[in-house]
């Protein structure tokens, strides 16, 4: 296989003709090195490449190979949002103030990967401290503004930037990323990609950088469902170092189980999410999107989410709980090196938010809880839109909401499910995101699915069932 | 950089917003009332 054939290939494609030696790991490391060389800076996608580990993993990937052993991971190459730990290359977080870390070690998440027979080809760019203080512009990161692959002079969403980049314009075939509320789904969006948000818990956040203690998950970002189900097996399960890990681990449902779990599933929706607030753009690609997944999955109900100020909520928890990790990088000399004037504003008044506003904020979360729970007693999982828009202009200040998918509904809308990315990000849910189609402006559109805590079996086996009856995952971007 | 621009990036300007929506998310938030027996969410276990 030459390194055009490589690309865009999935990580279950790439597997097999690991397995009939069509390729070898090493050729695969090599021909992933060179698309990111080249292509990454495109895109601003890439942080660092890590040339002598991949290597290294794809030598020690072949002979694994050659006894016939290994597992679904065996050889494929990967990238690694900048947030987590590698050991042999920087971790910058994205933000000028730590352009030169060195962490010794790697995350568990990596160190996991590692041990499946991954390799790291790459970190990957990501808007700088996940954006926590609430950024006004895509050029908030170290490497510039995330381009997406679909139109370079759009957005590819942040936090996980180059993660999702990277994966869109077929440079790796799947990355990891993280969301403390909406940084895998956004960019997954935007940029036509499958992204999987774990259950709060369920992936250990050992050696990633923390914004949120309380809302930060880790998860994995690809071109398909299954893929997204591999590596979720891989880096899923309890971990010493994380005390806030469930132990829980992660498999995929067996064929038999999908077909069937899909059949009976109930989906909760509201129309409201497809006729309020979609922009005119996304708008006949998120209702065709809609009706594709009903005729997969058709137990439709009404559900909707309960009325919360879910945007001050969740500005309030991560606000608090960001600038308290960054308190002496706020209170510090290095502190003005970060890119985004509105992000270091954000960071320095949530110093001021109070205590009694911090833990109302997480009694409403509980409460949140409950009212989730009442859904999933009615239906199996809520289906909404990925994002109601497609992506803005690199150009185009994001304001108002502070950050992306963080704030309620215009008053003059019907609220629907429209705020499904921080309230289920609130409640500690797992969601799946995945491609619908194009809007009238040529970029990628997407739904979601959320379910209750642990159901990734479930949403992993809906959205593999839309992707097979549907082909807007396989679509490419021209360079 | 346009006037207009210029302005909406002026750091005292943006320090003021700042210190604004913060007041305005705590103000949202005492609004939403909560049982008073209602503790923080602990993590999920597993099964």
């Amino acid at each position: 296989m030459s390194a055009s054939e490589v690309r865009f290939c999935t990580a279950a494609e790439l597997a097999a003709a690991l397995r009939k030696r069509r390729i070898s790991a090493v050729e695969l490391a090599r021909a992933s090195l060179d698309l990111l060389a080249k292509l990454g800076p495109k895109y601003n996608a890439v942080a660092a490449l890590t040339p002598e580990r991949a290597l290294d993993e794809a030598k020690r990937a072949d002979g694994v190979l050659a006894r016939k052993d290994g597992g679904a991971l065996t050889g494929i190459t990967y990238g690694a949002k900048d947030l987590l730990a590698a050991r042999g290359a920087p971790t910058t977080w994205g933000a000028p103030p730590y352009r030169d870390q060195m962490i010794g070690e790697d995350a568990t998440a990596i160190a996991k990967l590692k041990r499946a027979g991954a390799v790291i080809a790459a970190k990957l760019a990501m808007v700088e401290l996940a954006g926590g203080g609430g950024y006004r512009y895509p050029s908030a990161s170290l490497q510039g503004p995330g381009r997406n692959p679909w139109n370079v002079e759009r957005w590819s969403g942040g936090s996980s930037s180059g993660s999702a980049s990277a994966v869109g314009a077929g440079l790796v075939p799947f990355a990891i990323g993280s969301e403390t509320s909406g940084s895998i789904g956004t960019p997954s969006a935007y940029c036509g990609i499958t992204g999987l948000r774990p259950t709060y818990g369920l992936v250990s956040r050992k050696g990633a950088m923390a914004l949120s203690w309380t809302l930060d998950k880790l998860g994995p970002m690809a071109r398909t469902a299954d893929d997204c189900a591999t590596v979720l097996a891989a880096i899923a399960g309890g971990d010493a170092a994380d005390p806030t890990t469930s132990g829980k681990r992660f498999e995929p449902l067996a064929p038999r189980a999908a077909v069937s779990a899909v059949k009976r599933a109930r989906v909760g929706f509201a129309e409201e999410d497809i006729v309020d607030h979609p922009s005119p753009e996304a708008r006949q690609a998120l209702e065709k999107g809609i009706a594709e997944f009903k005729k997969v999955v058709p137990r439709f109900a009404r559900a909707t989410l309960p009325v919360m100020p879910f945007g001050p909520m969740v500005q309030t928890v991560y606000g608090a709980e960001g600038a308290e990790i960054f308190a002496e990088l706020i209170e510090g000399p290095r502190f003005e090196q970060l890119v985004d004037a509105r992000q270091k504003a954000g960071l320095r008044a949530a110093l001021e938010i109070k205590a009694r506003d911090y833990l109302h904020a997480m009694r409403l979360r509980s409460s949140l809880q409950g009212a989730f729970g009442a859904i999933f007693e009615d239906v199996d999982v809520i289906l909404s839109v990925g994002r109601a828009i497609t992506a803005t202009p690199i150009t185009q200040p994001l304001d108002s909401p502070p950050t992306t998918a963080s704030a309620g509904p215009p008053p003059d809308k019907r609220p629907g499910n429209i705020g499904l990315i921080p309230a289920g990000n609130l409640a500690g849910l797992p969601a799946i995101f995945f491609p619908c189609g194009f809007g009238t402006d040529g970029l990628p559109v997407g739904l979601q699915v959320v379910g209750p805590p642990f159901s990734e079996p479930l949403l992993v086996a809906l959205a593999s069932a839309y992707q097979r009856e549907t082909d807007h995952h396989l679509k490419r971007p021209r360079d | 950089m346009a006037e207009e621009e210029r302005n909406i990036d002026d750091p005292a300007r943006l320090a003021d917003e700042a210190r604004e929506n913060v007041q305005k998310a705590a103000t949202e938030l005492r609004a939403q009332r909560v049982p008073i027996e209602t503790e923080p969410p602990t993590v999920f276990e597993a099964d």
